[in-house]
């Protein structure tokens, strides 16, 4: 048996992997139930040129202002060696953090190419700062920190890591989305609490892999957001210790993919087959009607809510719907469905038409009754 | 160092919460109580302790079962004292209530003026005018919504709130999300409110399950509550024993497992079942039947010689109500079963049997969702039993919680649920895969 | 939801057509309602960059906000709602005095605004949030002010968490209620989709369409989120040139920017008329009027308020207020929900297949049963009974209180429920309206019956100032505060 990379290799094809980050890390706890994305995120796969290619995109959903707006917002709460947000950080945390203290690293580069170095360079100040060596810093800036997924080094960039020499670090995330009289979007924070989950668990196998204690990353995330209306920021704290458990079981399965591999059939791939290296001008050549029967072979899991979360959502609808599948209805529809898949055997024992499998005689009679009513309201067949 | 016995550890803790009642300069004192482990005792307690004839005092319970039952506890275990029964207009007391000496049974508040004590449940106590109690007991606290307590808390100078932190938490079926991350959320219970407003009062807690057997104490203290506790009991002091030997099928297996260890899982084949598992319900419903026929003796440290289990011992809880208006229509073609209560999580709350058959809140679903997820529901349906808790679920139930997804929205100042749901399931899950029966 | 509407998605689904729901509404439709359709700007929170607004169908009004234009914005758009809500204080009627509450003077009728769905509601709540607390510039009429357009919002806003409130209407959330599709939920929450459902072109099924509409450059979903499809492919650009662009430069590109929002809202706007149109076809049950009259009522109270020149609405409830608006929201639920069954044949089927309701007959009639006196000196009352034979699998608990549309007066309780083999019989004992002929039906009626609404008595809560110690805090809510 081949080594679990160079069998995630085969199912990628010959294109680089497509790098993960903490957003996409976070979406792993979207639809753990869902072997197509489990297998497509293991392997690095582009899910969106998949879908592009199978003719069914995903429109986009980030706003283009939006994006540069949040960086904005995230220069202006650093802007001074990060003044505001040593004072805001003093508040919540109680601490008494000396001043000027902040260290960037983002003077070594900010390219994908210094990640590495930047990644070592985080460690030995973190390391330094936690064993009480070096001068005593309160914030580091642009740090990189590292989580390996399966076999593959993930580099994280968090907004922020602030600490205490010799005490607790925190994970700092710096978000443009207003809080407003104490209240903000439930899947907004939600969403920056899962990111800085993966944030914080590489900052505790960072500590224990140097042989210290993981107690020393604090659990609570400090969130940074602009105040009501203003651009004026301010912090607030969540207890992340749910999404951090959470997220370290996806992180444990996505090691055991190779039980999903095992299920595929031999030399399956879902490579696009394109005609030249050249990111830019290169066309997918791979057949769309092999392409969409190798990913038959792994099952999906279609919600309706799939379209938050994964580029393929609007492919694996259109499968469902081919197949008739009560999924596309909804979750409500699925729970009064119960055992049954389809719409076609729904409607079929309402009618009738098809008799129950011997577990599905109650729910078949309480369909044929709904159906009875239906025909009250509206008269017979429509 | 020899340990001190349960009863050591529950008498202490009694008394240092009936030193710190009348002895404390807050105006509220909260009682965690975990199942099973003497709330309704030391409200007797308590309630003796603060009366005297110059200061009568009154209870609040939430709902008119639970009152009954106070009252009747209350009116036979204290005949020195004289109770009353507060009712709505349009309540039916039961007529076990009736012509009891010491018991006042009023509609109207001004007739139970003299009694030493007076309970009544929040909803009446709300409409009570011009009544002034030093001391206020409120039973169940964690099921009353804050709104209610609003309504009753200026009835009394200094209240005791007592209740079981691991239940089911109030819900309404309107929006209340403007309402969300305030201290004052009039959704939350009773208890949350009043330790946000007033984090200095004292919590105390019952360190011992009077219920829950041994088998039991330990797994459900560990999987739902943050302050521990203990069994009253020892593992000897609870037996359960059939007069005949049964077959060798796997619904024999399922109940001699469960006498023999407290715990049985009847596993179903892996299927996707619509709310009504007809499977689920048989077994639910055989099970039952097993452990009648088979003539089930309770032993325990109240009946040394044991107790005939009757169908009145025993419970079947399910997650909704339909659920449960299946089974009762199954039993009533089963005369040999009449008097098994079947109820929902939420109206099993603060009820205890000898035995209790589970159909699991996950069993047969595509998914896991909040609601069947929530810890509180699987506490009250794995915790009402003083011998034996039997589960029927559908094999599967690991992979749905691997398959959990985490995307719940997250509030700004709502405090995270500790344990969740999901790891109370799995706690309670590992426990029973070591007593599976395969069906 | 319930068995019946996920059978009508099913057929939808196999037919590729919505299927019908309920047929009647529960809502006000008014004749003139304010459609109002607003576009946030990218990365902003309640920064609209363009509102397009108006009650008649063919001549929208499109507010824009171009970068630095806000003032102005507010503005015109606080005019126009002005001059559309100042409509209806015009003509009052005196509604004279009833129990506690004494007489008093009321509009006739009230303004009712529209929007395409949730997402628009909370933009609605949010910019109200963002405008109430502003100062009323001195020089001008405070009803036409910035300050007053966002407290009108946060009013329309609040009384939009009542289903039962017909101020702020959610198009999607009511036209779901009449029909179901073969998609789920979220799909049903835009308007493009689930108007593509309801009414596709000719020549394409509902799912064909609403496939079609799901490319947002072809067709703009609706607001207040702009698509960043149609973002990157205009506005980016737009908003660039804005922002160096002086004085005629600047109009031409403001012009450019007014005709692109134009062309993104105006099928939105198309779609959200024939939304409208549809339900206002729809019949009313008959208790929407009082409904309604509720909304007047609130109508009429803010509107003192404001003319009185009270404060804007805090931003959080207190204590009393937030228990007293629970109560409250409670109760309309309750009521609502409670009289669709009575009046709604589609929501007592619903309630059928829940085991909530059933279709009976009468088998047996015993008009003057008498209760024995439970106690000394009561006297014995009569209480007639009768049964009532069902083949629906009814869910019922005795002692629950049962009414039906034949006279929903008339409440029953449920004494005794037997079982046989293909029927269930109910025994009911009547227990309002003893006297009334209809309170005891012939045999052989045929009987539909459900729980009978709860009784709510009105909550006693302690007044502001005297909140008892298990309810005050450190925080004391501050709600003059100006913020930030």
């Amino acid at each position: 048996m081949s080594s679990l990379s160079s069998r995630l290799g085969t199912l990628r094809g010959p294109a680089a992997p497509k790098p993960h980050n903490a957003r996409s890390l976070a979406a792993l706890t979207a639809n753990p139930g869902c072997r197509r994305r489990a297998l497509l995120d293991a392997a690095g796969v582009d899910k969106d040129a998949l879908a592009v290619h199978l003719g069914h995109p995903l429109p986009p959903t980030q706003s283009p202002r939006a994006l540069s707006r949040g960086a904005q917002f995230e220069a202006q709460v650093k802007e001074q060696g990060g003044a505001e947000l040593l004072s805001l950080l003093r508040d919540v945390l109680h601490l008494p953090l000396p001043e000027a203290a902040h260290s960037d690293l983002s003077v070594i580069g900010k390219s994908d190419k210094s990640l590495p170095v930047r990644h070592a360079r985080t460690r030995a100040l973190i390391l330094e700062a936690a064993r009480g060596q070096g001068p005593s810093r309160t914030m580091l800036d642009h740090p990189v920190l590292m989580l390996t997924v399966p076999g593959q080094p993930v580099f994280l960039e968090p907004d922020l890591v602030a600490f205490q020499s010799e005490g607790v670090f925190h994970i700092v995330e710096i978000k443009s989305f207003a809080v407003i009289d104490g209240q903000a979007p439930g899947d907004k924070v939600a969403g920056a609490v899962l990111q800085g989950a993966a944030y914080i668990i590489a900052l505790q196998d960072l500590l224990t892999s140097a042989g210290l204690d993981a107690d020393r990353v604090s659990t609570t995330l400090l969130l940074i957001t602009p105040r009501n209306f203003s651009r004026r920021p301010m912090a607030s704290t969540i207890d992340a210790r749910q999404q951090i458990k959470s997220l370290r079981r996806q992180l444990e399965r996505l090691d055991r993919i190779e039980d999903l591999l095992d299920q595929l059939p031999f030399g399956i791939t879902f490579d696009l087959a394109y005609d030249s290296d050249d990111p830019r001008t290169r066309t997918a050549t791979r057949d769309r009607d092999d392409l969409a029967k190798a990913l038959n072979a792994a099952e999906a899991r279609y919600r309706s809510n799939c379209s938050h979360h994964c580029q393929l959502a609007h492919f694996c609808r259109a499968q469902a719907h081919e197949g008739r599948l009560v999924d596309v209805l909804g979750s409500t529809a699925c729970e009064d469905l119960g055992s049954i898949d389809t719409v076609p055997t729904a409607l079929g024992l309402a009618d009738e038409s098809l008799r129950p499998a011997p577990d599905q005689e109650d729910l078949a009679a309480a369909l044929r009754h709904a159906e009875n009513i239906r025909n009250e309201l509206f008269g017979g067949a429509a | 160092m020899n340990e001190p016995s349960a009863a050591e550890l529950s008498c202490r803790a009694v008394d240092h919460i009936l030193t710190t009642l009348t002895t404390t300069p807050h105006r509220g004192v909260v009682v965690d109580s975990p199942p099973g482990a003497g709330k309704t005792t030391l409200v007797q307690e308590a309630a003796q302790t603060l009366i005297s004839p110059q200061h009568p005092c009154m209870i609040v319970a939430q709902t008119n079962a639970q009152v009954d039952d106070l009252v009747t506890r209350l009116a036979q275990q204290a005949p020195q004292l004289t109770v009353a029964r507060l009712t709505g207009q349009s309540y039916t007391v039961p007529t076990r209530l009736r012509g009891r000496r010491n018991l006042l049974l009023t509609t109207d508040a001004d007739r139970a003026s003299h009694a030493d004590v007076t309970v009544a449940t929040a909803s009446k106590w709300a409409n009570v005018q011009g009544w002034h109690r030093e001391w206020a007991i409120v039973d169940e606290a964690y099921q009353m919504r804050s709104d209610a307590l609003l309504k009753i808390a200026h009835l009394s100078d200094q209240t005791l709130f007592v209740g079981d932190p691991g239940q089911l938490d109030p819900f309404s079926n309107v929006p209340t999300e403007r309402w969300r991350g305030l201290a004052h959320d009039p959704m939350a219970s009773a208890v949350s409110v009043l330790l946000k407003m007033n984090p200095n009062l004292p919590v105390l807690s019952l360190p011992v399950s009077w219920r829950l057997p041994a088998s039991a104490a330990h797994l459900v203290s560990a999987a739902f509550y943050v302050t521990p506790f203990r069994a009253g009991t020892t593992e000897t002091d609870r037996r359960l024993t059939f007069a005949t030997t049964g077959m060798r099928s796997a619904l024999d297996q399922t109940v001699d497992l469960a006498a023999r260890t407290g715990w049985a899982l009847y596993e179903l084949p892996a299927r996707t079942t619509g709310r009504i598992d007809p499977e689920a319900a048989h077994a639910a419903i055989d099970i039952a039947h097993h452990l009648l026929t088979r003539d089930a003796t309770a032993h325990c440290e109240i009946h040394r010689t044991g107790k005939h289990l009757e169908p009145t011992d025993i419970a079947i809880g399910t997650t909704h109500r339909d659920q449960a208006g299946y089974l009762q229509n199954l039993l009533r073609s089963h005369p040999r079963l009449t008097g098994i209560d079947v109820d929902t999580a939420n109206r099993l709350q603060g009820r205890e049997y000898a035995v209790t058959i589970v159909l699991h809140p996950l069993s047969g679903r595509r998914d896991t969702s909040n609601f069947h997820l929530e810890a509180g529901r699987l506490c009250v349906l794995t915790s009402r039993h003083r011998h034996a808790c039997i589960v029927i679920a559908r094999a599967g139930i690991d992979r749905l919680l691997n398959e959990h997804p985490t995307h719940e929205p997250v509030h700004l100042g709502v405090d995270a649920k500790f344990p969740d749901g999901w790891e109370a399931n799995q706690h309670i899950l590992d426990h029973l895969t070591g007593h599976r029966i395969r069906a | 939801m319930s068995l019946l509407s996920t059978l009508q998605q099913c057929r939808a689904a196999n037919t590729q057509y919505a299927q019908p729901l309920s047929r009647l509404r529960y809502l006000h439709i008014a004749d003139q309602p304010l459609l109002v359709l607003p576009l946030n700007r990218p990365g902003e929170t309640a920064r609209p960059l363009a509102v397009m607004a108006g009650s008649d169908p063919d001549h929208p009004q499109l507010f824009l906000a171009p970068p630095g234009d806000d003032d102005r914005f507010l503005a015109a758009l606080a005019e126009h709602l002005h001059t559309y809500i100042h409509s209806f204080q015009q003509a009052t009627r005196i509604r004279p005095a009833k129990g506690e509450h004494p007489e008093r003077r009321e509009y006739l009728d009230a303004p009712q605004i529209a929007v395409t769905g949730t997402a628009s509601v909370y933009y609605l709540k949010m910019l109200g949030r963002a405008l109430r607390y502003r100062p009323v510039p001195e020089d001008t009429d405070p009803a036409t002010s910035a300050a007053h357009l966002g407290r009108w919002l946060t009013f329309f806003a609040e009384r939009a968490e009542y289903d039962s409130s017909s101020l702020l209407l959610n198009l999607t959330s009511l036209l779901s209620t009449h029909w179901a599709t073969g998609q789920s939920a979220l799909e049903d929450a835009h308007l493009a989709p689930l108007m593509a459902w309801v009414f596709p072109p000719h020549g394409r099924t509902g799912h064909q369409a609403a496939l079609a509409v799901e490319n947002p450059l072809l067709h703009p979903p609706d607001g207040p989120t702009i698509d960043p499809s149609f973002e990157a492919a205009q506005l980016t650009s737009l908003f660039a040139d804005l922002k160096s662009a002086r004085g005629s430069r600047r109009q031409h590109h403001v012009t450019h920017l007014r005709e692109a929002v134009e062309g993104y809202l105006t099928p939105t706007w198309t779609l959200a008329w024939e939304a409208l149109s549809i339900l206002r076809g729809m019949p009313p049950i008959p208790s929407t009027a009082a409904r309604w009259d509720t909304d007047i009522r609130q109508f009429t109270t803010h509107s003192d308020r404001l003319d009185a020149g009270g404060p804007p609405q805090p931003k959080q409830d207190d204590v009393v207020t937030a228990a007293v608006r629970l109560a409250e929201l409670e109760h309309a639920a309750a009521s609502l929900e409670a009289a669709r069954a009575l009046e709604d044949p589609f929501v007592m089927a619903e309630r059928r297949t829940t085991g909530a309701a059933f279709s009976g007959t009468v088998t047996h009639t015993d008009p003057d049963h008498v209760l024995k006196p439970q106690n000394p000196g009561e006297r014995a009352k009569r209480r007639p009974r009768f049964t009532v034979r069902t083949t629906d699998p009814v869910r019922l608990e005795p002692d629950r209180l049962l009414a039906g549309p034949h006279d929903p007066a008339v409440h029953m309780a449920v004494c005794d429920i037997t079982y046989t083999t293909d029927a269930t019989e109910i025994v009911l004992e009547v227990r309002t309206r003893v006297s009334r002929p209809s309170s005891v039906p012939a045999i052989g009626t045929t009987l539909l019956l459900t729980t009978a609404p709860d009784y709510f008595p009105r909550p006693q809560f302690p007044s502001r100032d005297q909140i008892p110690w298990t309810h005050t805090g450190p925080v004391p809510a501050t709600p003059e505060e100006t913020p930030a």
